[in-house]
């Protein structure tokens, strides 16, 4: 990373996450000690971020609102801290303003040497100049060495940081996930159906659980082995059983488990019937496999 | 809402959300929710988990506002940048990359090139579309693959049989040229 050219590159390919971890990590400690390479990295980021109007916007359901707005209620917010987060965008990449400054600058000034009358004690001043700058030179090579490997701890440091909040942040939507799961359990709109293994997988289950007026709905699975390699299976929320209208794709565990969240859509929420089919994954438009779970007619 | 909020500015609207001002975090979450959600689908493909991570992203927004400093950055580019990050990782940890890849593979031309929303975000599409048509197709698979995908250089130039070097050049010559076309219309796009 030693030309600037070179460095613009890699910038670019920063931006986008596109860079291997050992690039990624070597150029965030130059990013960190470099205000110019920082701006230039939030540029690309800039021109980046117009991709979001490039598809289509979308429209959460209601309740995201709801429980986001619920959730800030019982969420502590961050003091003003140090974070170099080359994950979440150099907005966030500040150190306090009160923080001293590192030093810019490599002349170090010194008082003026007081001059005595004594002809060997005149030339004390300079020889002690002299050395002071040799020792100067010395201290700040080592300080170079030292803040370079700082740096580079610096950096690895945030990185751990920014895991731990994503993992925290993992939690806290494992935990939101589970109080909406029973709500949806508790609403007074909710329906639980039964789903049961077709001959080709009789010992396999599920249970499906939805919201009639919102449409949200989880399917818990168990004793369905692992869908075969490209496969996966499918969810099929069905009316008309000429037209059964395609849900979201799962697998399972090792334990034969699985669970799918997904949104019913509104003119599908008072349907009675449900199947499960092995599908290319991705999932189809319409069943192309075999039902092996499905409700009582 | 109240009229202020609607009118308020993204960066007063993070200043005031750091004063742990509810409000104002719910106008940020009205003004970008729908283009934070088109995207989320675009790289997760499922309702559920996009909706999960938008909320997870908000969340964070609400926790680390004070951090962000507005003279290092732009709100929408920290939104955005944060909202495709928390994706990306989601789409690791579900281990669904593939799935999603062959989906965006088969779609990319009408999902990517088919916007619709008011008349200044459509304008805004209708830009950013108009700029992407502009790039080759080869460079708009190698940014398609790393933006909307994750994938790093090294996994897109192994996904499409090509070497190193020539992934990094349609990258760096793509964005390039994004950037050129995209900066003759700031006016609109700031």
């Amino acid at each position: 990373l030693k030309e600037q050219n070179e460095k613009s590159e890699y910038l670019a390919a920063h931006a986008l996450d596109a860079l291997n971890q050992i690039e990624a990590q070597e150029l965030a400690a130059e990013i960190a000690e470099d205000e110019g390479l920082a701006a230039e990295l939030e540029d690309w980021r800039n021109v980046l971020a117009n991709l979001a109007y490039a598809v289509p916007v979308a429209e959460p359901s209601p309740s995201v609102r709801a429980n986001l707005l619920a959730a800030i209620k019982i969420t502590p917010q961050k003091q003003k801290k140090i974070v170099e987060d080359a994950n979440n965008g150099g907005a966030v990449v500040e150190r306090p303003k009160s923080s001293p400054q590192p030093e810019k600058s490599n002349v170090i000034s010194f008082p003026t040497p007081v001059r005595s009358t004594r002809s060997f004690w005149s030339y004390a001043p300079a020889f002690g100049a002299v050395a002071a700058s040799i020792v100067a030179v010395f201290l700040g090579v080592a300080l170079y060495n030292t803040s370079q490997s700082n740096l580079t701890q610096i950096a690895e440091l945030n990185q751990k940081l920014v895991t731990a909040e994503q993992q925290l942040n993992e939690a806290q939507t494992q935990l939101m996930r589970e109080r909406q799961e029973r709500e949806l359990l508790g609403s007074p709109a909710s329906a639980v159906f039964s789903l049961t293994g077709t001959e080709d997988v009789p010992g396999a289950k599920a249970r499906l659980v939805f919201d009639q007026k919102t449409g949200k709905a989880v399917l818990f699975v168990e004793g369905l082995p692992d869908a075969p390699q490209g496969k996966a299976y499918q969810i099929w929320w069905i009316t008309d059983p000429k037209k059964p209208a395609p849900g979201g794709t799962f697998k399972t565990g090792a334990e034969g488990k699985g669970e799918l969240r997904d949104q019913i859509p509104q003119q599908y929420t008072k349907a009675s019937f449900f199947a499960v089919t092995v599908e290319p994954e991705g999932g189809s438009q319409s069943p192309t496999g075999s039902i092996i779970l499905k409700s009582p007619v | 809402l109240l009229p202020e909020l609607v009118q308020t500015s993204d960066v007063e609207l993070l200043e005031a959300i750091s004063k742990g001002d509810e409000r104002a975090l719910a106008s940020l979450y009205d003004r970008y929710r729908a283009i934070l959600f088109g995207l989320l689908m675009r790289i997760l493909n499922n309702r559920a988990e996009a909706e999960d991570v938008l909320q997870e992203v908000f969340i964070q927004v609400w926790q680390r506002a004070a951090n962000f400093d507005a003279t290092r950055g732009k709100p929408f580019t920290w939104l955005v940048t944060l909202t495709r990050s928390r994706a990306i990782d989601r789409l690791r940890a579900l281990g669904s990359r593939e799935r999603t890849v062959e989906q965006a593979t088969r779609e990319a031309e009408d999902v990517i090139f088919d916007a619709e929303q008011n008349a200044i975000e459509s304008q805004r599409g209708e830009i950013v579309r108009a700029a992407l048509s502009e790039l080759s197709e080869e460079q708009q698979q190698v940014l398609t693959l790393a933006y909307f995908d994750g994938f790093s250089q090294s996994e897109i130039a192994e996904k499409l049989n090509s070497p190193l070097g020539t992934v990094k050049t349609r990258m760096r010559t793509g964005l390039m040229k994004l950037r050129d076309l995209l900066g003759r219309q700031t006016q609109i796009l700031a």
